[in-house]
């Protein structure tokens, strides 16, 4: 599967890029609606976009404007809302329909990983929260377990804080820590696509600063899609950033591109503090 | 939209199934855990509603309206015309439905009942007949200005007799009854007795059992060494001290015993006899019935040691002077109204009229020898209207027949106390925990009390119940009791105790001089158990099994359930209501009377109804603090001394029956059979609905009080 | 009144409004409120602190008082004969057990028979009682037939034999409608409903035969089976014969040592009685003495101070009167000796390879441990013996330990009183421990699938419905204990593949430690569940939803992630319940089976199906009957007091994991 992934990957380390409708695409929302209340209301209407692979995406928008319940349908989390419903459209992921009958939302979930505003670990140990993933996944070779676990916290940039205390319990750690441990632990099963729900905004701006550092170097290896509040952050990681609007997808372009020439009038009033 | 290539598989299709089916597995485990916990639930349920419904079914209200009563199984013979009243038919009816009455028709009897008068004025009466009058005239209450505690003894003489008597002892005899005795014949002579004077030497000795056992009515001092026991043989000998030398006189009986050669008789020094002649009679008395004083009987028997007498108790057990203070219209059955004027000859009766109230009576043949079963009540009816039933064989349950009415009324009475006590206090004491109070220390340890207390098994507060409420609780009286733990004086008495409530209650009047505790040594060492000085005590003598022990018991235990409850809906009432009130110039009160309490109104309500759940199951509390067995009359009928405060105190100290009590009764104290089932399961399923009803009511109000309060 | 007063007043100098001063009044008046408030909050303090002083002040006299009792004991000499009939009940039990295994031997080589037999009576009395008005009427007609009259005038006897006739048919018809509905199920003894199907029809069919026939005879049947059941009995006994003679020769091992104990128990306890009378004479002296004083009539105060003055105040001898046991220490070493020799003999003659019946076997097997064990135990004996001196005093200590684990709860006893506390506490604890191990599995499953897996339907329907289980009285399942389990379980436990598999099947007495056990599973189960279903609800939705984003399954989120982080609740909760059941009254005392003895733990797991007594029954059972400051109402205080110590730590133990569990979110 690693050889096929590697097919997908663009020509990183350059800068002229190609532009972004011309990117191979990781995911595939096509005329996407959604509702959460059995269909009476939708919550996100008619989203077609296509998400580049191993760059950095991030949605932005007001609170409200639908970007965290998409972020969500891309790992079916959503599922968990019983009376939530999808409405319209598909999404694709790897060339497959994730809402397809043959799917399983658990098999897609180790594909596409997610971490969440509020930092999460279990309250078990570090190593124990890290290796979580793999061992539910059947891995129990202690060997393969410690090297896993140690390549996701150096990936993490982790590892030299913790690597003494890995027994320790995760809730000792700081948040900033914390959070890395949440990203460590879900790069830990090697997904394809990082999911970050608002992964900064219950840390300082020195751990921000670390977990956005962490972001952009994770880029190279991961798909990873962002939902931010923050515009600058947005500015300062993502390549491609997507500005939605009460439920639609208004603009979709080069990180760049957006914040310096949007097209739409609405993305300019929002980009330009005039609401939100 | 690149299309996906043939070939290519699936990334996240499902797989693993043996992962899979391991889910399923826990998933399965998982609900059978539940639906087998629900089966349960339902099986028990299931179970007492099946065996329940159709005893409830069967016997309706009757279940409702009686109180439990001795079941009896009767084996009555084959027969023709068995009456009963209408009612006790329709009850036999009502626990024999597989037999067949036959040919039943309806008659008639009368029930007459005599009204009478007795004039204004102190009159002897018997007390037995007092306890007859006061029984069949509610509200009637005797008071007495003395007793004279003779038993009388009716005495049957079957044919003319020749009977001895001291001379002394026949005018001590004849007095009592001279009205009915008939003599035929006295005849006085003389006969010798014979004394004999011991002198008995001090000093050890060895008596045998035989000799210590003459000596025991005797005068001598002596000590024995060693115990005697029953099993010992009467020459078994015992080592004696006699302390000095002692002069005594014994009879003939006695001195053949203990004066004699050989081991173990009485050492003496000189003995002297003496002839005394005492005067004798002879009467011949006639055949009949004589009602004896029972210490004239002793005397007659003593007297007249060859002749059997048949005895039976008479309606007294001692002769009263009851005070009318008015002229008293009564009325007794015809029958006992015979017995009434036969046996108080000299009672200044005026008889009014006869009253007849014709009775519906049911007349029916049993066509071959049938178990019927019955409440005792019918059983006794049965045995009244049908003089001449034959009965081959009887059994009896005791508890099993009849209803849970007076469990019902009982459980009622002790939960409405708990409850109105409780709440009293628990809601007080949420008002100040949440309004009054700060963070302190004493918050933390109500708290921690509060947690323990709910922890604390409920046999736990029948044990404190019992210390505390039972043989230790204060109470206010003039009397106290001589084994209290300790007495207050409080301020001289208002009234005396009547002369009926002193003999009743054992009391002792001892001089307002004679101290406290002079008096309750004289008390108990006569053997009585309160006293009277004309002082009224705080004594803390307890409130015995009864309904305040109970009811407070309970309120005790139920206190954390409901204190916890109303804090809950008091932290519900936002803080901005209390601020407002307080910034429109309301006191700290005012703001919580009108502006918290009414809004934690509905949680208060629903914490009183699972407490009310709570307490209404309980047993063990209530076993050594409230609860009796069986108990003849409702509790709202008070017997006893009238009076507000008598009334009062007769109420709220009176032992109940209550349901859960009644149920231990008739499932553990009592020997199981067919008979006893009925019971069992009616009086649990009701039980059950009661309290599920309750659960069902604190859920319902749980939900709407939820759905009201939102703000 | 002077709140009045001051009311008017101000309204006056506050233009009517008056609000000034009230607001004074009201500062005192809500000082007041406080105050009366502050009270009522106190209450629970109040409440905790007498309850632990009124159980305090009865339970501390206890040890001084039981230690002056058992000193008593000591110094009559009794407990020199309680050594030797200690010694004696050891005996006692292999010697019943040898004529168990006998009865059981013989009774399973009749079985066939026996139970038949056992059923046709059975059946027959139940049928006499159905058709019984019948039955007398026949019986009438037949007397009269059989009367003088009927003799002399044929006229009489042919009437009479023609209703007899006719209440016969009559009878036939209510007895074969009443059989027919009779099913193996409803006999009143559970292992009899396993005989086979064609013996159960050919019993009923002898039955009714031999209730209708005039003769009265037994069916053809029931003979049989009665001259077949006599036949195997006889050729059991002739089988078993040298076995016999080994339970013969046990049973007479002891004649000696019945006859030294016959002895000196009455010696004992007669030394006692004269301590008991010493130790309450000067008490009974002063109050004789004192009722003269107050005596009604001059006769009865001559009387008292007669009485009075005979009382004896000097002590017994207990020397001279203890010497007989001394002096009997050779005397039963001889006994002894001649029991266990006697004995082994015997019990060599137990050959368990004759036996067929399981039972039988199995108690062999007992006996031959427990006579291994005798000689130990006569030596125990002897060095009590020979060590034992009336004059050394009790310790406390003793005392103490006597009573926590004393085998030994014997009340109102002509020999003498023990409070021990060890069956009380076993049988409580077993019964909370089968109650706990059942409950917590299903109560937790529960709570797992209501709260993780449940449709919202289920969670609104099954919640409230186990709550309910808690408002259950405690009364209404003990009654369903003893109405409905006791025979469910016997019935089911009677079951042969069942009674084979399970240790303690089939159970013996109806109502036993599992029994009470599983109802108080059941009650315990609203608790455990309510506050498991809590403490995993209190786990944060982040952890879950983390784990599934990491692709894990549902299960494996519940059983890694949410029921991990919710443990020290759940632990509380099973701490909680267990309080709960061990403080648990009504249920055990009627449903446990009040047998005062340390279970028999011999029998393994199958221990749970023995009957029990429990703290809290006890105190239920004899709080009511003995009198205020005896001892025995000590013992029962001492009791409550350790039980509240019990359910206090174990409410602590839960707080502190609680405390901790909250600590770490």
């Amino acid at each position: 599967m690693t050889t096929e992934t590697e097919s997908l990957q663009p020509q990183i380390g350059t800068n002229e890029r190609p532009a972004l409708d011309q990117e191979k695409s990781m995911i595939e929302i096509d005329d996407l609606s959604f509702s959460y209340d059995h269909g009476k209301t939708d919550t996100l209407k008619n989203i077609t976009l296509k998400i580049p692979g191993n760059q950095v995406t991030a949605f932005i928008g007001p609170s409200g404007c639908g970007k965290s319940t998409l972020l969500r349908c891309l790992n079916r989390m959503n599922d968990l809302v019983e009376t939530s419903k999808i409405t319209n459209g598909s999404i694709s992921i790897l060339g497959e329909d994730i809402y397809g009958p043959r799917v399983d939302a658990i098999q897609l979930r180790k594909h596409v990983g997610m971490v969440f505003q509020k930092y999460n670990p279990f309250p078990k140990s570090i190593y124990d929260n890290v290796s979580y993933g793999l061992r539910i996944g059947g891995e129990k070779n202690k060997k393969r377990l410690d090297e896993a676990v140690e390549r996701s916290l150096r990936s993490a940039a982790l590892w030299d804080e913790v690597k003494d205390r890995l027994q320790s319990s995760a809730l000792g750690l700081s948040g900033g820590q914390q959070q890395r441990l949440c990203i460590a632990r879900t790069i830990a099963v090697q997904p394809k696509i990082i999911l970050m729900d608002e992964p900064c905004s219950a840390l300082d701006p020195i751990a921000t600063a670390k977990v956005e550092e962490l972001i952009t170097e994770l880029a190279d290896e991961f798909t990873i899609v962002i939902v931010t509040h923050s515009m600058s952050q947005a500015s300062r990681v993502s390549d491609n950033t997507a500005f939605y609007y009460l439920g639609e997808l208004i603009e979709f372009d080069r990180t760049q591109n957006l914040f310096s020439n949007p097209s739409k009038k609405q993305t300019e009033d929002y980009i330009t503090g005039r609401f939100g | 939209m690149p299309t996906p290539k043939p070939q290519k598989k699936n990334p996240f299709e499902k797989k693993k199934q043996s992962l899979f089916s391991k889910e399923v597995l826990i998933a399965i485990v998982l609900v059978v855990c539940t639906y087998f916990i629900l089966a349960c639930t339902f099986g028990v349920f299931g179970k007492i509603i099946a065996n329940g419904a159709p005893v409830l079914a069967q016997y309706g209200t009757h279940f409702l309206t009686r109180s439990p009563e001795t079941l009896v199984v009767t084996e009555v013979a084959e027969g023709e015309n068995f009456v009963l009243p209408e009612d006790a038919f329709e009850v036999v009816e009502l626990y024999n439905p597989k037999v067949e009455f036959k040919n039943t028709r309806e008659g008639q009897t009368d029930e007459k009942t005599e009204r009478f008068k007795i004039p204004a004025g102190v009159h002897a009466i018997p007390d037995g007949w007092v306890a007859e009058l006061e029984s069949a005239n509610k509200g009637l209450y005797i008071n007495w200005k003395s007793r004279n505690p003779d038993v009388d003894l009716v005495v049957e003489v079957a044919e003319d007799t020749v009977l001895t008597f001291d001379s002394a002892n026949w005018e001590k005899f004849r007095t009592p009854i001279r009205d009915n005795m008939r003599v035929k014949r006295t005849e006085l002579f003389n006969v010798k007795e014979t004394t004999h004077t011991l002198v008995v030497k001090a000093g050890k000795t060895r008596l045998s059992k035989g000799v210590i056992g003459a000596l025991d009515p005797t005068d001598l001092i002596y000590i024995i060494q060693s115990v005697l026991t029953d099993d010992d043989a009467a020459s078994k000998l015992f080592d004696v001290e006699i302390p000095n030398q002692q002069t005594i006189t014994v009879n003939d009986n006695i001195f053949n015993t203990v004066i004699g050669e050989g081991e173990g008789k009485l050492p003496t020094i000189s003995a002297s006899t003496d002839v005394l002649i005492t005067d004798r009679s002879r009467v011949t008395i006639a055949a009949g019935h004589y009602l004896v004083p029972l210490t004239s009987y002793f005397d007659l028997k003593d007297a007249n040691p060859g002749i059997q007498f048949s005895v039976r108790q008479g309606k007294r057990e001692g002769v009263v002077m009851g005070e009318f203070p008015e002229d008293a219209t009564l009325e007794l059955p015809e029958a006992l109204y015979a017995d009434f004027i036969r046996e108080n000859p000299a009672l200044p009766v005026e008889h009014i009229e006869t009253l007849s109230t014709p009775t519906t009576t049911i007349t029916f043949d049993l066509g071959e020898p049938t178990d019927l079963s019955m409440p005792n009540t019918e059983r006794n009816q049965l045995a009244i209207f049908n003089p001449s039933l034959k009965v081959e064989k009887e059994q009896s349950f005791s508890y099993s027949g009849g209803g849970v009415k007076g469990p019902l009324i009982g459980t009622a009475l002790l939960v409405t106390l708990c409850i109105v006590v409780a709440l009293f206090i628990g809601v007080s004491a949420s008002v100040y925990l949440n309004e009054y109070s700060g963070k302190g220390k004493f918050l933390k340890t109500v708290r921690l009390a509060m947690l323990n207390l709910a922890g604390v098994p409920s046999i736990i507060f029948g044990l404190f119940g019992l210390m505390l409420f039972v043989i230790a609780a204060p109470r206010v009286t003039s009397t106290p009791a001589v084994n209290d733990k300790f007495k207050i004086p409080l301020f001289p008495s208002l009234s005396e105790p009547s002369m009926r409530k002193m003999e009743a209650e054992q009391i002792l009047a001892v001089d307002s001089n004679t101290s406290t505790a002079d008096a309750v040594i004289k008390a108990k060492t006569i053997g009585r158990a309160k006293f009277y000085k004309g002082w009224t005590f705080l004594s803390f003598e307890g409130w015995g099994t009864s309904l305040l022990a109970g009811g407070l018991t309970l309120a005790v235990m139920v206190l954390p359930v409901i204190i916890t409850a109303c804090e809950e809906s008091l932290r519900a009432v936002p803080m901005g209501f209390r601020e407002a009130s307080l910034a429109l110039g309301a006191s700290k009160w005012q703001s919580i009377r009108t502006a918290v309490l009414p809004y934690a109104f509905p949680g208060i309500l629903t914490a009183s109804v699972l407490g009310i759940t709570r307490v209404a199951g309980e047993t063990a509390p209530i076993m050594f603090t409230a609860a009796v067995a069986a108990k003849s009359n409702s509790p709202f009928e008070i017997t006893g001394e009238p009076g507000i405060v008598n009334a009062t105190e007769n109420f709220f100290l009176q032992s109940l029956q209550a349901l859960p009590y009644h149920i231990y009764t008739v499932a553990g104290r009592i020997p199981q059979s067919e008979f006893t089932e009925p019971m069992q399961y009616g009086a649990t399923l009701l039980f059950l609905i009661v309290v599920m009803g309750l659960a069902g009511l604190s859920v319902w109000l749980r939900i709407r009080a939820r759905k009201k309060l939102k703000w | 009144m002077s709140k009045k007063a001051t009311n008017k007043k101000s309204r006056g100098s506050f233009d009517g409004r008056g609000s000034g001063n009230f607001r004074i009044l009201g500062l005192q008046l809500q000082d007041i409120i406080k105050a009366f408030f502050g009270g009522n909050a106190a209450i629970a303090v109040v409440v905790i602190a007498l309850i632990c002083f009124f159980l305090a002040r009865e339970a501390y006299q206890f040890f001084p008082d039981y230690r002056a009792e058992l000193e008593v004991y000591r110094k009559s000499g009794q407990e020199f004969v309680g050594f030797i009939d200690d010694e004696a009940s050891k005996h006692q039990e292999i010697k019943s057990l040898a004529f168990q295994a006998y009865g059981y031997e013989i009774y399973h080589r009749t079985k066939q028979h026996e139970q038949i037999l056992e059923v046709y009576n059975e059946l027959r009395n139940r049928s006499k009682t159905a058709a019984k008005g019948v039955l007398e009427l026949r019986q009438r007609a037949f007397d009269k037939g059989d009367s003088i009259a009927a003799e002399l005038d044929p006229k009489i006897k042919e009437a009479a034999e023609a209703e007899y006739k006719a209440h016969n048919t009559r009878a036939e018809k209510v007895i074969s409608e009443y059989l027919a509905e009779f099913t193996r199920d409803d006999l009143s003894t559970a292992s009899l409903s396993t005989i086979p199907k064609e013996d159960f029809e050919l019993v009923k069919k002898s039955v009714s035969e031999s209730m209708t026939s005039k003769n009265k005879e037994d069916a053809e049947f029931i003979l049989e089976t009665k001259m077949l059941r006599d036949a195997a009995s006889e050729a059991a006994a002739k089988a078993l014969e040298p076995f016999y003679a080994g339970v013969m020769e046990i049973s007479a091992a002891r004649n000696e040592l019945d006859k030294m104990i016959k002895e000196l128990r009455p010696h004992a306890l007669k030394t006692k009685q004269f301590a008991v009378a010493y130790e309450s004479a000067e008490a009974r002296k002063e109050a004789l003495a004192e009722g003269s004083e107050n005596a009604t009539s001059e006769e009865r105060r001559a009387r008292l101070e007669i009485e009075s003055k005979r009382v004896l105040t000097t002590p017994p001898n207990y020397e001279e009167r203890n010497q007989i046991l001394y002096d009997s220490i050779e005397a039963h070493s001889a006994a002894a000796d001649s029991m266990l020799t006697q004995t082994r003999s015997g019990v060599a003659k137990l050959d368990a390879s004759m036996l067929k019946s399981q039972d039988a076997i199995d108690r062999v097997a007992i006996i031959q441990k427990k006579s291994k064990k005798l000689s130990d135990e006569i030596n125990k004996t002897e060095n009590a013996l020979r060590v034992w001196n009336h004059k050394e005093p009790y310790s406390g200590w003793k005392t103490f330990f006597g009573f926590f684990f004393g085998q030994k709860w014997v009340t109102n006893s002509t020999w003498q009183d023990f409070y021990g506390l060890a069956p009380l506490f076993s049988g409580s604890l077993i019964i909370a421990v089968i109650a706990i191990v059942i409950s917590v599995p299903f109560s937790i499953g529960a709570a797992i699938y209501v709260n993780q897996i449940a449709t919202q339907f289920e969670k609104t329907a099954i919640k409230p419905i186990l709550e309910f289980i808690g408002a259950i009285p405690s009364i209404v399942l003990g009654l369903f204990g003893i109405l409905v389990l006791g025979d469910f379980l016997q019935k089911v436990s009677a079951i042969e593949w069942l009674a084979n598999l399970l240790p303690g099947f089939p159970i013996e007495s109806r109502l036993n430690m599992l029994n009470a056990g599983l109802l108080l599973a059941f009650m315990a189960v609203p608790t455990i569940f309510t506050l498991a279903e809590d403490a995993l609800n209190n786990v944060p939705r982040a952890h879950s939803e983390a784990s599934l984003a990491l692709g894990a399954t549902k299960m494996q989120t519940v059983l890694k992630v949410v029921f991990p982080a919710a443990i020290s609740g759940i632990l509380a909760a099973v701490l909680l319940g267990f309080g709960r059941v061990i403080g648990e009254t009504m249920v055990v005392l009627l449903v446990a089976g009040n047998r005062i003895s340390v279970p028999d733990f011999t029998a393994g797991l199958g221990v749970i199906t023995q009957p029990a007594h429990t703290m809290t029954g006890i105190i239920a059972q004899e709080m009511g009957e003995v009198g205020e400051g005896t001892l025995h109402w000590r013992a029962l205080f001492m009791v409550g007091l350790i039980l509240f110590l019990i359910s206090l730590s174990l409410n602590w133990a839960a707080q502190s994991v609680i405390r901790k569990f909250s600590r770490h979110h």
